[in-house]
C-alpha cells in the first residue's frame, strides 16, 4: 500500500515536472526576450552611465570616469532647462489630460441613441499613429492652420504655434487631448462599474448630481483614477514622438523634452555615457513621483473590497 | 501523447519566431542591397565589399554602375550596395561602425569630413593612391585637396554642389524687372524681392520675392559674398572674425527679410504652410532663393521657368562636396579601393552629370560639359571660380562654430538678444 501510495507520488512529480519543463518552454521567449532586450541593456547603460563613450568608435574605447557624468548634469544648461519644460509639460498636462477624459466618458456613459457610435468617434483619434497625427497637427498649427483659421472668425490672430517659443509647448499639450481615448476608455469602464443603486440611493437622500457625482461617483472610480494617474505619470515624463517629429525640442529649446535631450546627447552627440546617466536620472525621478502616488494612494483611493474585510 | 505533440511543437513555433524576429533586424540592416540573390551563392570565393551612402533607393548612377560591376568585374570582387534613405543616415553609419565591422565603403558630406577622421572611422588612401599606377587622377586639384584632411587624403570627392541664386523667369517677367546679373549687389536683390512680393488684401501674401532661409550654407555664404566670415580663411582665429559688428548688422538684415514691415520672405513658419522653397517656386510664390545643384533636376522636371545667377556681392559660394572613404575596419582596403576607384571614376561622374545632373568632377568632364551645358544653368557652374571652404571643413574651430550656428541664428530670429550679443556669448562659449 505505501509503495503504491510512492509509485503514484513519484509518477505525480515525474508528470509535475514535465508539464513545468512545458511551462517554461512556453514561457522562455519572453523570458529570453526580457533578459536580451531589458535586462542586459539596462545592466549594461547602468556601466555606462559612470563611464565614456563614443558610440561611433567601437567597445574598445569605453573608458571608467567615475562619477564624472552626473557631476556635469549640476553645470549642464540643457539638462536644466530640459527639466524645466517636462516638469512644466507633466504639471499641465496630466491633470489636464485626466479632467478631459473622465470628461469625455461621463459623456459617453449617458444613455442617448447612438451611443456606441459616438464612443467609436471618440475612441477613434488614438488608433491612429503618433507620426501620422503629427503631420496632421503640425498643418493645423500652421499660421495659415486651421487653428488660426477658426480663430480668426473670433476675430483672433493666432500666431504660428509651433514656431513661436511662448506656444510651442502648449501647442503640444493641446494636441495631446487627441489622444486621450484610452484614458477615456478605462473611465468608462470604471464608471460602469459604479452601482447604479448607490446613484439612486443618494438621489433618495436628497443630492444632487454635483453632490452625487464628488461623493459617489469620484470615490468609486478612484482605483480607475489612480491608475490612469500611474500611467499618465509615466508617460508624460517620457514624451518624445511628437516633439521629436514637430519641433526637434525648438523654437529655442522651449519643447525640448528631456528624452529628446538624452536621445540628442546620445545619437546626435554620440555621448552615450552622459546619456545613460540621463537616463538613470529620469528613472530615478520617474520611481520618486510614481511612489509618491502610490503612497498618496490610501489617503483618497477607495477599495470596495477593503470594506468586507 | 497528442496534447504533448502540440505542445511541443508550439513551443518550437513560439521559439521560432522569435529568432524569426531578430533575423529580421539583421536583414533590415543590408536593406536596399542591389545585389539580391545574384552573387550570394556564387560568390564562394569573392571578396564582399560593403558600400553605403544617403539618397533614395534610386541613385541610378551608383545603382548602374555596381550593377554593371558585380557582373563584368574580374577582381573577385561583390559589392554590396546599401542606400539609407531619409534624415537616418548619419545614426546608420554610426550604429554600424560602433557595432564594430562598419561599412568598407561610405559616401560622406563634406560637413563631416573631419568629424569621420576625428573618430578615426576613415582609412587613409595615400599608399593605395601611390601604388596604383590604374588610378585615372582625372579630379581636379582643388576637389583631392578637399578631401585630404589633416595631411591624409581620407576621402575622394565623387559629386560638388556648388550654391548660387536660382530665380523664376516668369515671375520677374511678369514683374516686369530685369534678371539678375553679375554687377547686381544685395540692395538690387532686396529691390528686386520687394517687387515681386506681393500681399492680399487680408494680410496674407501671395507671392514672396526671396526666400532668407536659416540654412547655415544659404547664411554663410550671404556673409561670404559681402566679405564677411565667422572665422578667417586658414579656421585658426573666430575672435575679431565672430564677433565683428558688421557681421551682427548683417545677419540682423538678412533675417529682417522675413518680418514685417518689409518682409519678402517667408519665414519658417511659412514653409510650413506653402512646403519647401523648390515647390513655392514651382508654384510661382516665390521668386528667388539660394541653393545648390541639387535643385536643377526637380526645377526642370517640374518645368519651371528658372534661371542661375552668380550670388549678388563678391559672388563667393560654398561649394557642397560629397566623398567616398574606406571605412577604417575594412579587412580588404585593396578591394575597397577599388570600389572607390569605380565610384569616382570619370565614367561615374559621366553618368551622374547625365542621370542626376550633378557636375563632373574633372576638369576636362568640366569643360566638355560647359559647352553642352544648359544656358540656364551657367551661373551654376561659373560659380565654382569663387567657391570658398566652408568653415566647418577648415579645423577643429571651425567644426565646432559650424555646429553652432544654427542655434545662433534661431537666437537671432527669435530675438533671444541683439546679434551682436548672441556671438559675443557663442564667441565666450568657445573660449
Amino acid at each position: 500500500m505505501k509503495k503504491n501510495k510512492t509509485a503514484q507520488k513519484s509518477k505525480r512529480t515525474i508528470a509535475q515536472k514535465r508539464e513545468n519543463r512545458y511551462g517554461y518552454a512556453f514561457v522562455m521567449p519572453w523570458i529570453l526576450g526580457l533578459f536580451i532586450f531589458t535586462l542586459v541593456p539596462m545592466i549594461f547603460s547602468a556601466v555606462l552611465s559612470v563611464c565614456e563613450w563614443d558610440i561611433v568608435t567601437g567597445l574598445k574605447t569605453i573608458k571608467f570616469v567615475g562619477l564624472d557624468n552626473f557631476k556635469r548634469l549640476t553645470v549642464d544648461p540643457d539638462f536644466k532647462k530640459s527639466l524645466i519644460v517636462t516638469f512644466k509639460f507633466c504639471l499641465i498636462s496630466i491633470p489636464f489630460y485626466q479632467i478631459i477624459s473622465l470628461g469625455i466618458a461621463l459623456l459617453l456613459n449617458m444613455r442617448v441613441k447612438f451611443m456606441k457610435s459616438f464612443r467609436l468617434i471618440y475612441f477613434l483619434p488614438s488608433i491612429i499613429p503618433v507620426i501620422a497625427s503629427t503631420m496632421i497637427w503640425t498643418q493645423i498649427f500652421g499660421e495659415q492652420g486651421l487653428l488660426n483659421q477658426a480663430l480668426k472668425i473670433f476675430g483672433i490672430k493666432g500666431p504660428a504655434w509651433l514656431n513661436n517659443p511662448k506656444t510651442a509647448l502648449y501647442a503640444l499639450i493641446i494636441m495631446g487631448v487627441w489622444g486621450v481615448g484610452n484614458t477615456m476608455i478605462i473611465y468608462l469602464s470604471g464608471l460602469q462599474g459604479v452601482s447604479a443603486e448607490l446613484k439612486e440611493a443618494a438621489a433618495i437622500d436628497g443630492a444632487n448630481s454635483f453632490v452625487t457625482f464628488f461623493k459617489i461617483v469620484v470615490p468609486m472610480i478612484s482605483p480607475t483614477i489612480f491608475f490612469n494617474v500611474v500611467m499618465a505619470v509615466i508617460s508624460s515624463f517620457q514624451y518624445f514622438t511628437q516633439a521629436f517629429v514637430m519641433t526637434e525640442g525648438g523654437p529655442l529649446k522651449s519643447t525640448l523634452f528631456y528624452n529628446l535631450y538624452l536621445y540628442t546627447t546620445a545619437y546626435k552627440n554620440y555621448e552615450m555615457g552622459y546619456a545613460a546617466a540621463l537616463a538613470w536620472v529620469m528613472f530615478a525621478i520617474i520611481m520618486v513621483f510614481t511612489l509618491l502616488v502610490i503612497k498618496s494612494s490610501s489617503f483618497w483611493v477607495y477599495y470596495q473590497n477593503d470594506d468586507k474585510i | 501523447m497528442w496534447k504533448k505533440f502540440i505542445a511541443l511543437s508550439m513551443g518550437l513555433v513560439l521559439c521560432a519566431s522569435l529568432l524569426a524576429g531578430c533575423g529580421k533586424k539583421d536583414n533590415a540592416n543590408s536593406g536596399g542591397s542591389t545585389t539580391e540573390g545574384s552573387t550570394n551563392q556564387d560568390s564562394g570565393k569573392k571578396v564582399d565589399i560593403r558600400v553605403t551612402r544617403w539618397g533614395d533607393t534610386e541613385n541610378k548612377a551608383e545603382k548602374q554602375l555596381i550593377d554593371e560591376f558585380n557582373a563584368n568585374n574580374d577582381k573577385n570582387i561583390n559589392i554590396i550596395y546599401d542606400v539609407v534613405p531619409g534624415d537616418g543616415y548619419g545614426d546608420r553609419l554610426t550604429t554600424s561602425f560602433s557595432s564594430g565591422d562598419g561599412y568598407d565603403v561610405f559616401l560622406s558630406g563634406e560637413g563631416d569630413f573631419f568629424k569621420w577622421v576625428d573618430k578615426g572611422l576613415t582609412y587613409p588612401m595615400d599608399e593605395l593612391m601611390a601604388n596604383d599606377t590604374s588610378f585615372a587622377g582625372t579630379i581636379s586639384e582643388s576637389l583631392m585637396q578637399m578631401g585630404n584632411i589633416n595631411g591624409k587624403q581620407n576621402y575622394i570627392v565623387a559629386d560638388q554642389n556648388p550654391i548660387c541664386l536660382y530665380y523664376n523667369r516668369d515671375m520677374f517677367d511678369a514683374a516686369g524687372i530685369e534678371y539678375p546679373n553679375d554687377d547686381w549687389t544685395w540692395d538690387d536683390l532686396i529691390a528686386a524681392a520687394e517687387k515681386l512680393t506681393v500681399k492680399n488684401a487680408d494680410g496674407s501674401y501671395e507671392s514672396y520675392g526671396f526666400n532668407a532661409q536659416s540654412w547655415g550654407y544659404a547664411v554663410m555664404t550671404y556673409l561670404e559674398s559681402l566679405g564677411l566670415e565667422f572665422m578667417n580663411e586658414d579656421g585658426t582665429v573666430a575672435d575679431g572674425y565672430l564677433n565683428n559688428p558688421e557681421v551682427a548688422k548683417a545677419l540682423e538684415q538678412y533675417f529682417a527679410m522675413a518680418e514685417e514691415p518689409n518682409k519678402v520672405s517667408p519665414a519658417s513658419a511659412d514653409l510650413d504652410t506653402f512646403g519647401s522653397a523648390t515647390s513655392m517656386m514651382v508654384n510661382n510664390k516665390l521668386g528667388m532663393f539660394i541653393s545648390g545643384g541639387w535643385d536643377v533636376i526637380p526645377l526642370r522636371e517640374a518645368g519651371i521657368n528658372y534661371g542661375t545667377a552668380l550670388i549678388p556681392g563678391n559672388h563667393k559660394s560654398y561649394v557642397c562636396a560629397g566623398g567616398y572613404a574606406i571605412g577604417a575596419n575594412t579587412k580588404n582596403p585593396e578591394a575597397a579601393w577599388e570600389v572607390v576607384k569605380l565610384l569616382t571614376s570619370p565614367e561615374a561622374s559621366e553618368l551622374r552629370q547625365e542621370l542626376e545632373g550633378i557636375l563632373p568632377t574633372s576638369k576636362e568632364g568640366m569643360e566638355e560639359f560647359l559647352k553642352t551645358a544648359d544656358e540656364r544653368d551657367h551661373a551654376l557652374i561659373r560659380t565654382l571660380d569663387y567657391g570658398v571652404q566652408p568653415i566647418g571643413m577648415r579645423s577643429e574651430l571651425g567644426s565646432k562654430i559650424n555646429e553652432k550656428t544654427s542655434e545662433i541664428f534661431e537666437r537671432i530670429i527669435y530675438k533671444d538678444g541683439t546679434a551682436q550679443e548672441i556671438l559675443d556669448e557663442t564667441l565666450a562659449s568657445l573660449k
